[in-house]
């Protein structure tokens, strides 16, 4: 019974929905007041959610109809499932030493979907995205699993949890080693396919990449699925880098985790609304010739230091 | 010239929509008479059931239409215009009119999109394109016809290339005059028509 409240309500669905819901609601009104306006009302995710699910849904000719289908439902699948192991606010909804690299194996697979996703459509653009998006995916998931993999080895512990804890005893690793905080927000930017990193989805480029030929639920589910990405990959790094509640030990834990969750949230609306679309081969460059060596740089610092 | 005189008053989707209404998704959408009727007979087999039933699906009708109507996509199309009223639509979606108030949101894919606003007359060439656009569209869609141009063909009606009015091709809801019309005048126009939908 607990088991089933902690998967369906609180770290689990019903939570990461609405969590889902409210971080991209302030993301949109966060680059509208960039842009000097107004921005849309605190209901507009939920509006598109429910209008998309109420909406036809096209196969068009030459779509393979079942992978169609299956390939939102595995992602969405593989999101939650990754959901149940990244601590909230301290509380925990399973935990074991290790679950750092099932989550991150977790959070992988919504890449190959979406990569598959344009694979199986019938339309040039689906098919261009989605070998864009696995460039991507090979030049941001590098640098950020190595910045991912910094905190810890300084904790000496597989566990996002123990990790977590042990930065509540020391200090926060984004102060420790603020180089791998920059590479795992850049890097995070890339795996979320976000504003300047948009590179696979882009709009004037190629429609909406993998996405193009999927409407009503399907496309729904993609956009539950990237939401809850959002929200899992800022719970990930509020965990890794701004682990335990040194500083507030006064305040309760989660309302200090919700904030910290919206600040990092912030960094990326400020990033998404203030710097142009890289081009696929300047993204190449960046991931290849400066984040993953200054990546490598930040885990020999953290062996020399606290290995 | 017969037969392309019969091509462009080729029976409107709108026709094949209602068509497509009757099949399991109808449920979704308004109680059609139909449905109306299937239910008074299980009424007298089932009375308890039956009337929760329909009360949840009242609900349910009321939330889906709650949400057309504050999540409105839209796509752009010119099929043969000056550019004017193209402008006039972008101005809409600039900072300055902030239309992402109202849900408003441009989309690139017809997959995506609720609402296609039309903008000047119909070229001979590019009535297939606006035809295949509309088809492309899922159910329920809307068409808008921004500018004179597309109302009514404007100052190229009659002339050798244009087919005409965008309602000659595909079915339009809100048509919104003006040469080019103002982004206040769109704005309007979507808005009169999301308060109709349904």
């Amino acid at each position: 019974m607990n088991a089933l409240i902690k998967m369906l309500i609180f770290p689990g669905f019903g939570f990461l929905f609405i969590a889902a819901l409210a971080f991209d609601w302030i993301d949109r009104r966060m680059i509208a007041r960039f842009h000097g306006r107004v921005g849309p009302p605190w209901y507009q995710p939920l509006a598109d959610f429910i209008k998309l699910l109420a909406k036809e849904d096209v196969v068009a000719e030459g779509t393979h109809g079942l992978a169609a289908a299956a390939l939102p439902i595995v992602s969405l699948t593989a999101v939650m499932t990754a959901s149940l192991y990244i601590p909230v606010g301290g509380i925990v909804g399973a935990s074991f030493e290790g679950d750092l690299i099932v989550v991150l194996f977790l959070l992988a697979l919504p890449a190959l979907a979406y990569f598959l996703a344009g694979w199986i459509s019938a339309g040039v653009y689906s098919v261009l995205g989605g070998h864009r998006s696995l460039l991507q995916y090979f030049s941001c998931e590098v640098p950020f699993l190595m910045a991912v993999t910094c905190p810890a080895i300084l904790a000496g512990s597989w566990s996002i949890n123990e990790i977590s804890n042990f930065q509540a005893q020391t200090a926060w690793s984004a102060l420790t080693q603020p180089l791998g905080f920059i590479l795992a927000l850049i890097g995070l930017i890339g795996k979320l396919k976000r504003d300047p990193l948009d590179i696979p989805k882009a709009k004037s480029e190629v429609v909406a990449g993998p996405l193009t030929d999927f409407s009503g639920r399907k496309l729904a589910l993609w956009h539950l699925t990237m939401n809850m990405q959002t929200v899992l990959g800022i719970f990930l790094l509020v965990n890794l880098f701004f682990g335990g509640s040194r500083f507030f030990n006064r305040v309760p834990a989660l309302p200090v985790f919700g904030l910290k969750s919206v600040a990092i949230l912030l960094m990326l609306s400020t990033a998404s609304a203030l710097y142009a679309r890289l081009r696929i081969d300047q993204l190449m460059d960046l991931g290849w010739r400066i984040l993953a060596p200054l990546a490598l740089i930040q885990i020999l610092a953290t062996l020399w230091i606290g290995g | 010239m017969e037969q392309t005189r019969t091509y462009d008053r080729l029976p409107t989707p709108r026709g094949t929509k209602m068509q497509r209404e009757e099949g399991p998704k109808a449920c979704r959408k308004s109680l059609g008479p139909g449905a109306e009727g299937s239910s008074r007979q299980q009424i007298a087999g089932d009375s308890r059931t039956e009337p929760t039933k329909r009360r949840l699906q009242r609900y349910v009708d009321a939330v889906v239409r709650w949400a057309r109507r504050k999540s409105p996509w839209i796509l752009h199309y010119n099929s043969g215009g000056c550019n004017g009223c193209d402008i006039e639509i972008l101005a809409t979606l600039t900072p300055r009119y902030d239309v992402e108030r109202l849900g408003i949101l441009k989309e690139g894919s017809p997959r995506h999109a609720d609402i296609l606003l039309c903008t000047g007359p119909v070229t001979l060439q590019s009535r297939d394109r606006l035809r295949r656009i509309y088809e492309q569209m899922p159910e329920p869609k809307w068409v808008v016809s921004v500018g004179t141009c597309s109302c009514s063909g404007g100052v190229f009606k009659g002339a050798i290339n244009v087919v005409g009015s965008v309602d000659q091709v595909v079915p339009v809801d809100m048509y919104i005059p003006g040469c080019p019309c103002r982004p206040e005048a769109i704005i309007d126009g979507l808005a009169q028509l999301l308060r109709s939908i349904e």
